[in-house]
C-alpha cells in the first residue's frame, strides 16, 4: 500500500491527481494507525514547518514514521516532507510560531533565504545532480522561503541557485526528497515522479 | 537562476474565452480547456483563470473548469474573480488550483487576506492590483473590475497587503490593459521596489520588446499575457526564445 501522508496542509489532491496521471495507486492516510500498513510513504508538506510536525504528533503519525522509514519502507518527500527529515527549521523561531523540531533522519537544519524577493516563486534548474532519478538543468517549479542545509554533503542530490546555492533533493538509502513541488513540474515533474517513487 | 515566469490569462465568460480593451468591450476568442492545453504543451509556467460572472452566476462554471484542467494539465493554476470568502477559497483549492487571485473583496475588508493565508499559507493568495494613472509617479487602485476608484494610492496598498501575508501581487494597468501598447514600466518598476515579495505585471504586453522591458526595467518577476497570445499575435515558444536571446532567463 502506498500511504499519501495528509496532515491538513493542502495539496494532496495535486499529488494524487499527479500519481494517478502516471498511473502509481496511493491510499491517503492521516492517522498512525492507518500507516502501518504502508510499503512506501509520500508526503507532500505545504505550510509551516512547527505546525506540521505539530500534526504529526496530533495524528500518532510520528513514532510510526519514523520506525517506518528506519525499518527501510521507501519514502519520497514533497517541500516541507524534505525539510522535516532535518533536525530544526528557523521558521520554528518566528514569533507566535508552533515550537516543534524535525525529525533528525538527516542532520542538519532548515534556514531561510538571505535576500531577494520571498518566497522564492517560480521555475529554477537543478545543478549538481548525482542521483537517476534527476536531470541536470531540468527546470523544476519551487514555491518556498526556506530550505534545508544537509550536514553531510553526501546526501544532496541536487542544488539549485536562488540568492543563494541551496540543496534541491536529497537520497539517503531508502529516503528520497525534493524541495521543489514535483507533482507541478509539468512533464519533467511527472518524470520525476515516475522514476523516483518505488511501489 | 530563477526563470522569469510567462503566464497567459484567460478570462472566462459564457464558459468561452473572452479579451476586451482597457476592461470593456468583451469578445470570445476560444474554448478555455482547448487554450489551457495548447498554452500548456506551448510552455507556459503557469496559468490564470479570471472568471468574470462569478459574482452574478455563481463558481460552477469555474469550478468544472478547473477540475477538468488540473486532471491533465501540471502546472500551477490560480483562479480568480469574485472571490470573497474564505469558503470560496476553499472550493477552488479542492477543484484543484493552487491560488487564488482576490481583488476587490481584500479592498473592502483587508482582513480576508490574513484569515486565508493563515488557513491555506501566503503563497496561495495573489494579491490583484488594478491601477489607474493619476498623475506624475501616482496611481490609485480601482475595484470592481475596474469600474470603480478607490482613492487607494497604488504603492500604499501593495504594500499594506504584503504586510497582511499575500504571496504575490498580480499589478494590472487599466490604461494598458488589452491595448497591446507596452506595460506600464514606472508603476511596475515603483510597485516592484516598494515590496519582498514577487510581482506578475500585466496589462498592455504587446511585443516582445515590451515584456523584455517590463522584466529587465519594471523589476517583474513574471509577466501575464492575453490579448498578445488569444488573438494569435504570438506563442509562447517564440516568446521565450526572443527572451532567450536577450539574455532573460526563462524556462
Amino acid at each position: 500500500m502506498i500511504a499519501l501522508i495528509d496532515v491538513g496542509s493542502g495539496n494532496i489532491g495535486s499529488v494524487k491527481r499527479a500519481l494517478s496521471y502516471i498511473g502509481v495507486k496511493s491510499t491517503v492516510v492521516s492517522q498512525g494507525k492507518d500507516l502501518v500498513k504502508a510499503s512506501s510513504i509520500i508526503f507532500p508538506g505545504v505550510g509551516h514547518f512547527g505546525k506540521i510536525m505539530g500534526e504529526f504528533r496530533k495524528r500518532k503519525l510520528d513514532t510510526i514514521f519514523l520506525k517506518l522509514l528506519r525499518k527501510g519502507v521507501p519514502y519520497f518527500g514533497i517541500c516541507v516532507g524534505m525539510q522535516i527529515l532535518f533536525e530544526f527549521s528557523e521558521e520554528t523561531l518566528t514569533p507566535n510560531s508552533v515550537k516543534e523540531k524535525g525529525f533528525g533522519i538527516l542532520k542538519g537544519k532548515v534556514v531561510k533565504f538571505l535576500g531577494g524577493k520571498v518566497p522564492q516563486i517560480g521555475w529554477n534548474t537543478l545543478e549538481n545532480v548525482k542521483a537517476d532519478w534527476l536531470e541536470n538543468n531540468a527546470h523544476v517549479y519551487f514555491v518556498n522561503s526556506f530550505y534545508a542545509v544537509p550536514a553531510d554533503p553526501s546526501v544532496s542530490a541536487a542544488t539549485s541557485r536562488y540568492t543563494e546555492d541551496f540543496c534541491a533533493a536529497v537520497e539517503y538509502k531508502n529516503i528520497r526528497a525534493v524541495q521543489f513541488h514535483a507533482e507541478k513540474s509539468g512533464e519533467t515533474g511527472l518524470e520525476i515522479l515516475r522514476k523516483a517513487i518505488k511501489c | 537562476m530563477l526563470a522569469t515566469r510567462i503566464i497567459p490569462c484567460l478570462d472566462i465568460k459564457d464558459r468561452m474565452v473572452v479579451k476586451g480593451i482597457k476592461f470593456q468591450a468583451l469578445e470570445k476568442v476560444g474554448d478555455p480547456a482547448d487554450l489551457a492545453r495548447r498554452y500548456y504543451e506551448s510552455g507556459a509556467d503557469e496559468l490564470v483563470f479570471l472568471d468574470t460572472q462569478a459574482t452574478i452566476k455563481g463558481k460552477k462554471t469555474i469550478l468544472s473548469l478547473v477540475k477538468k484542467v488540473a486532471k491533465q494539465i501540471f502546472i500551477p493554476l490560480t483562479v480568480g474573480g469574485g472571490i470573497r470568502s474564505v469558503k470560496d477559497a476553499e472550493a477552488i483549492f479542492s477543484a484543484g488550483a493552487e491560488k487564488v487571485a482576490l481583488n476587490t473583496a481584500i479592498v473592502i475588508k483587508p482582513a480576508l487576506i490574513t484569515e486565508i493565508t493563515d488557513s491555506f499559507g501566503s503563497q496561495s493568495l495573489v494579491a490583484s492590483i488594478d491601477a489607474v494613472k493619476k498623475g506624475k509617479n501616482k496611481w490609485e487602485v480601482c475595484i470592481n473590475a475596474g469600474t470603480k476608484p478607490t482613492g487607494i494610492d497604488t504603492v500604499r496598498w501593495a504594500k499594506e497587503v504584503e504586510k497582511r501575508g499575500a504571496g504575490e501581487i498580480l499589478l494590472t494597468s487599466i490604461d494598458r490593459d488589452g491595448t497591446m501598447s507596452g506595460y506600464d514600466i514606472e508603476l511596475t518598476r515603483i510597485v516592484s521596489d516598494s515590496v519582498h515579495i514577487p510581482v506578475i505585471a500585466s496589462g498592455g504586453g504587446g511585443d516582445i520588446k515590451s515584456i523584455a522591458e517590463v522584466v529587465v526595467k519594471g523589476k517583474a518577476d513574471a509577466v501575464l499575457l492575453a490579448s498578445i497570445l488569444h488573438y494569435g499575435k504570438t506563442g509562447i515558444k517564440e516568446i521565450k526564445s526572443e527572451l532567450k536571446s536577450l539574455n532573460i532567463r526563462v524556462r
